[in-house]
């Protein structure tokens, strides 16, 4: 009697054993689907005007945290050479990093931080080397890439020194109603670019009054500027963190294609402060090689 | 983080009923044990060392465990605390909770046990879950397991549950079985056979809720809500010789570790030794092929791993030459190591009065060999298969190798030393994730004597060097620690990073420490600087800021 219950448990429990093999789904290919953000249906893709006159642009990365003293300094730097440069110099400020960390309770519980500023972050190594530091078009990667704030300026006027290899044009569309943004990149190869090439689109916001440490008494009050405006800080990107792949390596380029996105704002984010940013850069060495922003609400 | 607190003061509630009407039943005699623990650090800037301004200027951890066992039947708890968590450790463990408790119950062939609970399948390549404090590590499953004994020589095990996420569940449940099978004590009662067998497998599925992850173009990943691993391994032992291994394959598992890709994972294990008197040797050869395997799809840290891949390199106990240690590679790696030890008979000229130990080692870890898919020109794109690798192929460089010998010899009764080279290479981008910083070459040399002065007190130096032309050049460091047995301890020591390139950075990294120990009562107390650094226990690690300030470590347990 006891024999046969041990074998009826045994067989029970291999019977229950066999069952959880079931619990396993097997995908076959393909492994992916149409996305809903991929919908030129509720995007529509707009007619690009004809390029005049073929501009370098740049792209300026500055790590930075609230807590950081000296960060105030290299931001005032980075508007100055805005100022300069106007549209050729794409600002980004990427909130990573042990001074962007926000704090339990206090002054500084707002959270700037974004997913692909976090990841490029600990992928570059800024957060490591220490707040305030950069790079400008990701040049120099991966042994020289990170810039201090000094070497800004001229990492700048070389970068723009150099002839661009590809054109990027952008159209944002904002539907206040439903919050929606879509927003079209043209990619145009103005000659063909054997490279594995990404495109990276990220939304940032700018006149976000909120506290930062200082200790820069011409940068503002010390040792905190309580109303201090944060501008282009990256908010979220509208690609994966590592962008949307445009060129192959080995493939010949088409003359050009446009990338649509859809997003709907957080309801937090001022629209007429959001900017979009977009970069396309090469996979292997990591350096971008156009860049391009609009605001969400174009004139 | 409200269920814990609810379920906790249930269970005292249910525990004090009990007392109240069971008192004689389930009270008399019982056993109560526990243990505490309490690292309290004191952080002054130091801005050279790059030792950060802390707000709160001291921060703790903290955790005491308590058991109640009788007879059949036990209990235990653990209550932790991080307020807030020391530098280093994840910032999402502030706060204090019961974040582990347990009821077990067993009779000859059972073992219940509901609540939290560790466990590992064979090796755990595809079930470990476990706790190492120096790494801030807690995988615990809440659920149920399940432990029955049919016959003598089987063991079955199965169990459901989810997993620790700080204070919190991740979202995936975990459910496995596992069987071990000792042929020998089924087959063999009487135990003639010299030789013995023992065979085991395992099954582990996860299940987390489908959600949206967007690949390239936004197109969208078609997910497995439920993905299958399982193992198959046996042992084999005849006298001191012993032959391991173990096979784990996993089913597509789109993950952010391994940039979802769809491809099977698989791990192979092998590892065989043999021992005798004054010598022993041991060969182990390890394939891991894209064996992440968490309950979270996007989640990357060190958290919500189902299972543990072993880290076949040896684990260096000196500072020194624990300054470049191995973190395992889960997306794949081709492992090989192989130790020998020996023990010089006394009496013998180079042996002496007490023998001469000898141990050498060596662990080299290599990429595994990656092609692209036919039609593709890169590897691991997210939505496909990723890549093809062959299985006994080598991946071109090294991510790690090891070589050291160590030898002790004790002089006389009262002088015993340590001797100790070992040569590294170590790919410190890789491993500590510093894309482009050069490959590190290092050679290290130890010298640890120890001189007992009278009964109870003792003298040890240490002198430990460290030659590298890359990363932060060359380190050396000396210690010097007294002890007065039972109680006592006092030690002085001294990194310093006189080889840096950059002149500016040859820090020294001075610390005085010392501690009391009373029965089961230990109190340390250190004043110092540390230098930035990562620690690993078993090929998992965690970064370690530089601080500078004193430390406080308080163990207890009764």
């Amino acid at each position: 009697m006891k024999n046969i219950f041990k074998t009826l448990l045994l067989t029970g429990i291999l019977l229950s054993g066999l069952s959880l093999f079931h619990s396993c789904d097997k995908i076959d290919e393909p492994f992916t689907k149409k996305g809903e953000s991929q919908d030129t249906t509720a995007c529509p893709v707009p007619e690009f005007p004809a390029v005049t006159t073929l501009k370098k642009r740049v792209l300026l990365e500055d790590y930075t945290g609230h807590t950081c003293v000296n960060c105030p300094k290299a931001a005032i730097l980075a508007h100055n050479l805005k100022e300069t440069h106007g549209d050729k110099l794409v600002l980004l400020a990427v909130h990573a990093g042990y001074f962007a960390e926000p704090t339990a309770g206090g002054l500084f519980t707002t959270d700037f931080r974004s997913e692909a500023g976090n990841a490029w972050d600990t992928f570059f190594g800024i957060g490591n080397a220490g707040n305030p530091n950069g790079m400008v078009n990701r040049i120099g990667f991966p042994g020289n890439h990170i810039k201090s704030p000094a070497a800004w300026s001229g990492a700048v006027s070389d970068a723009l020194a150099t002839d661009p290899l590809i054109d990027l044009q952008m159209i944002n569309e904002y539907d206040d109603t439903e919050r929606k943004l879509c927003s079209h990149i043209k990619v145009r190869f103005i000659s063909s670019i054997d490279k594995n090439l990404k495109l990276i689109v990220v939304l940032t916001e700018s006149g976000i009054v909120a506290p930062q440490k200082n200790n820069d008494p011409a940068s503002g009050t010390t040792p905190l500027i309580e109303n201090y405006e944060h501008n282009h800080v990256l908010r979220t990107a509208l690609t994966t963190t590592w962008g949307s792949t445009v060129g192959f390596k080995g493939s010949a380029n088409p003359e050009s294609l446009v990338k649509t996105y859809k997003h709907i704002l957080n309801q937090n984010y001022k629209a007429e402060n959001c900017t979009v940013v977009a970069f396309v850069y090469d996979d292997d060495t990591k350096e971008v090689l156009q860049a391009i922003e609009a605001d969400v609400i174009q004139p | 983080m409200k269920t814990i607190y609810r379920f906790a003061v249930a269970a005292v509630a249910v525990f004090f009923s009990f007392h109240s009407t069971y008192a004689q039943g389930i009270l008399e005699g019982g056993r109560v044990s526990g243990n505490f623990q309490l690292d309290a650090q004191v952080y002054r800037a130091d801005s050279a060392i790059g030792a950060f301004e802390v707000e709160e200027k001291m921060r703790m951890n903290s955790f005491a465990n308590l058991l109640y066992t009788n007879g059949n039947f036990s209990a235990g708890m653990r209550f932790e605390s991080y307020l807030n968590p020391l530098l280093g450790f994840d910032e999402r463990y502030k706060g204090s909770g019961v974040p582990y408790w347990f009821g077990s119950w067993r009779n000859e062939q059972f073992e219940i046990t509901v609540g939290h609970f560790y466990e590992q399948f064979g090796s755990g390549m595809v079930l470990r879950s476990y706790e190492e404090r120096n790494l801030g590590y807690d995988n615990t499953i809440r659920g149920a397991k399940v432990k029955f004994s049919p016959a003598q020589g089987v063991v079955l095990k199965g169990l459901i549950g989810t997993q620790r996420f700080f204070w919190e569940q991740g979202p995936g449940i975990v459910r496995g079985l596992d069987g071990d099978f000792a042929l020998n004590d089924i087959f063999d009662k009487e135990g003639k056979l010299k030789t013995r067998l023992t065979i085991g497998g395992s099954f582990v599925s996860k299940y987390q809720p489908l959600e949206e992850i967007l690949v390239e173009n936004g197109d969208l990943l078609v997910l497995p809500a439920n993905v299958g691993a399982w193992a198959a391994r046996f042992n084999l032992s005849n006298g001191g010789f012993s032959l391991d291994g173990e096979y784990a394959n996993k089913m597509n598992d789109p993950s952010s570790i391994n940039n979802y890709i769809y491809k099977n994972g698989e791990s192979l294990l092998l590892q065989a030794s043999y021992s005798t008197r004054g010598f022993g040797a041991i060969v182990s050869a390890k394939r891991t092929d894209n064996m992440s395997f968490k309950s979270k799809r996007t989640e990357t840290g060190n958290t919500l791993d189902i299972n543990y891949l072993p880290a076949l390199t040896r684990q260096h106990a000196y500072s020194l030459s624990a300054m470049y240690p191995y973190a395992r590679q889960p997306n794949g790696e081709m492992a090989l190591q192989g130790q020998i030890n020996y023990k010089i008979k006394k009496g013998t000229l180079l042996g002496g009065k007490y023998g001469t130990d000898i141990a050498v080692n060596y662990s080299r870890v290599t990429p595994i060999k990656k092609n692209a898919l036919s039609g593709d020109t890169l590897t691991d794109v997210a939505g496909t298969l990723g890549y093809e690798s062959p299985f006994f192929a080598f991946g071109d460089s090294a991510y790690f190798s090891d070589f050291n010998i160590e030898v002790q010899h004790k002089f006389n009764k009262n002088f015993k030393l340590l001797v100790s080279y070992l040569n590294l290479t170590y790919d410190i981008a890789v491993i500590e994730g510093h894309p482009g910083e050069e490959v590190v070459k290092a050679n290290i040399f130890i010298v640890d004597g120890t001189y007992k002065l009278t009964e109870k007190q003792a003298i040890k130096v240490e002198y430990q060097h460290l030659f590298t032309k890359q990363d932060e050049g060359e380190w050396l460091q000396f210690l010097v620690e007294y002890t007065f047995a039972p109680k006592w301890y006092f030690t002085i020591s001294d990194q310093y990073n006189y080889g840096n390139p950059d002149k500016d950075r040859r820090f020294h990294y001075p610390t005085l420490s010392a501690g009391y120990t009373r029965g089961s009562n230990r109190l340390s107390v250190t004043y110092g600087k540390q230098r930035e650094g990562i620690v690993c226990v078993g090929g998992v690690c965690r970064n370690v800021p530089a601080s500078n300030g004193l430390t406080i470590t308080l163990t207890s347990s009764f």
